[in-house]
């Protein structure tokens, strides 16, 4: 029996279209993401302080809507599974709502602010529910590709990769098209260029998301009936591990304020930011790279153990990086090389940040199958996502806090030194984009050393769920 | 799935409940064992055929 449980169910085919499908997903999200502000107030002409309005109430709104999605992809049961419906439905309206969005400007470009700023409320709103009803049955549905720990780990890390890959291409594409039209070169004002990536982003980007749902399966069995609305969130707080890696990935919000200040110590420290590219690249192919290595890292230890492990490796490079350039942090020669090697361990440990801790969600729900009976993808994925959208914001916070101490003010979207502020804000600099971040970011190591779904544990959990899905199958038939 | 496989009733596409409403069968967990197996066959085939391409792509990289 235990010889079933290590088959492989997912094929090649499958684990690529369901990676490709999370490109397309990551095609609309970015362009919306990365383009927001300066579409909205620049190109839309909608006030900034209405911008800023939106993003707070949408950010409070997240807190309710991803939970109570969650727990509307739990109670749901039809002949498809529970996760694939809404994978195969919420393409046609996500993509639309993504080319209204970007038509704003063309079909309202008149219009008075009122009316632009209801249009952007309603698009915008529309746009982040249906993104969120696909978004959690999604990774959901990466818990129950199969009952097979390998081919969940590999249909995430397909994600990861080739999400990364697709999702990139917006970047690429905006930023040569808004030229090209700015400078006349193209024939098309600034909103007809949107407006057409936009359509472009709706069409093609959820064109490949729908293969998510019309191209995989859900091959882990559902308990027959459907757990109240109330036990979903129950539910949720009994799940022990769950909430461990939930805490950990707050603590690890403190990591991200390293980003908010780069491309100011490039600025002020190196004198040219695009020197940030040139140590980058390094870092951005090992991060490809590691996605097919890390098979060998998990056939050795445990994900617990791969977390912890690249964690402290990671932020001991970081601690290096900076003893060796803390004398010479302008010197751009010594610099860039170090940063490089930095950002080549920084990706590893990225790389390895994006698989593990979603495959250990997906134990999770097994524990919670184990614990109740009933599987609450819906439910713990909802966790993750918010998570996400919540760390962005935190760690953005986190470093406004800091600025003025350090000897830096914000000015508009630019950063400034702060004249006559006593610190050594070079040096401070230096510091917050080598080894504070990662070396304040192993506090989030800690929720991990009470973890325990792991090793003899784990297995008897999914040996004991796969014989209580052998008799809802037995029963079924 | 065009037919239930109990009572042999023609569903649609967009019936999208567990159950056959004539039979009540479980159309989603049907026979269920072996259309996991048929799915392992399948991948493990596919894997096969990848294994064969990156086996035979290292052979002409190490010549």
């Amino acid at each position: 029996m235990t010889e079933i449980k290590q088959k492989r169910y997912v094929g090649v085919k499958e684990t690529l279209l369901y990676g490709i499908a999370n490109g397309g997903q990551c095609i609309g999200y970015n362009m919306i993401r990365a383009q927001f502000n300066f579409f909205l107030i620049t190109i839309f002409g909608v006030p900034a302080e209405a911008v800023a309005l939106m993003i707070l109430v949408m950010g409070l709104w997240d807190a309710f809507n991803d939970p109570l999605m969650g727990s509307l992809v739990d109670r749901t049961r039809t002949r498809y599974g529970k996760l694939r419906p809404y994978l195969m439905f919420v393409p046609l309206p996500l993509g639309l709502m993504t080319i209204l969005f970007f038509g704003g400007p063309v079909f309202l470009g008149g219009a008075t602010d009122t009316k632009k700023i209801i249009y952007m409320c309603i698009t915008y709103f529309l746009w982040e529910f249906f993104y969120t009803i696909g978004d959690i049955p999604f990774w959901g549905l990466s818990a129950a590709i199969s009952p097979n720990p390998d081919d969940r780990s590999r249909a995430i890390k397909s994600a990861r990769l080739i999400s990364g890959i697709i999702g990139g291409i917006p970047g690429l594409i905006i930023i040569p098209c808004v030229d090209l039209a700015r400078n006349g070169i193209i024939p098309l004002s600034m909103s007809q260029v949107f407006f057409i990536l936009g359509i472009v982003a709706g069409t093609v980007g959820m064109g490949l998301f729908s293969l998510s749902g019309f191209c995989t399966k859900e091959r882990v069995v559902q308990s027959n009936d459907e757990p109240k609305l109330l036990d979903c969130f129950r539910y949720l707080f009994r799940n022990r591990p769950l909430l461990l890696i939930t805490l950990s990935n707050i603590i690890g919000t403190i990591e991200g304020i390293g980003g908010t200040f780069t491309t100011f110590f490039y600025t002020m420290s190196l004198g040219i930011n695009s020197l940030s590219i040139l140590a980058g690249l390094p870092g951005t192919i090992m991060g490809w790279a590691t996605y097919p290595l890390m098979t060998i890292l998990e056939k050795r230890w445990t994900s617990r153990q791969i977390v912890i492990r690249v964690s402290i490796f990671h932020a001991l490079v970081t601690v290096c990086v900076f003893l060796a350039g803390c004398k010479c942090y302008t010197n751009p020669a010594i610099i860039v090389p170090l940063l490089a090697v930095q950002g080549v361990s920084g990706a590893i440990s990225g790389s390895i940040k994006m698989v593990i801790p979603t495959k250990m969600i997906a134990e999770t729900v097994d524990y919670m199958e184990y614990k109740t009976g009933k599987r609450n993808e819906g439910m713990s994925f909802s966790i993750l996502t918010f998570v996400g959208k919540l760390t962005a914001s935190l760690s953005s916070s986190m470093a406004a806090l800091i600025m003025p101490l350090v000897g830096v003010a914000q000015v508009g979207e630019d950063l400034q030194l702060v004249e006559n502020s006593g610190v050594n804000t070079l040096f401070w600099l230096w510091g917050l984009v080598t080894c504070i971040p990662t070396l304040l970011g192993l506090l989030s190591l800690i929720p991990y050393f009470f973890y325990d779904l792991e090793g003899d544990k784990l297995k008897m959990i999914q040996e004991e769920n796969r014989k209580r899905q052998e008799s809802i199958i037995k029963e079924a038939d | 799935m065009k037919n239930c496989p109990k009572c042999g009733r023609k569903i649609s596409v967009f019936y999208i409940r567990q159950n056959c409403s004539e039979c009540g069968c479980d159309l989603l967990n049907y026979n269920r064992e072996a259309s996991l197996e048929k799915d392992a066959e399948r991948a493990e085939a596919e894997f096969a055929k990848l294994d064969a391409i990156l086996s035979r792509f290292i052979k002409k990289k190490s010549k």
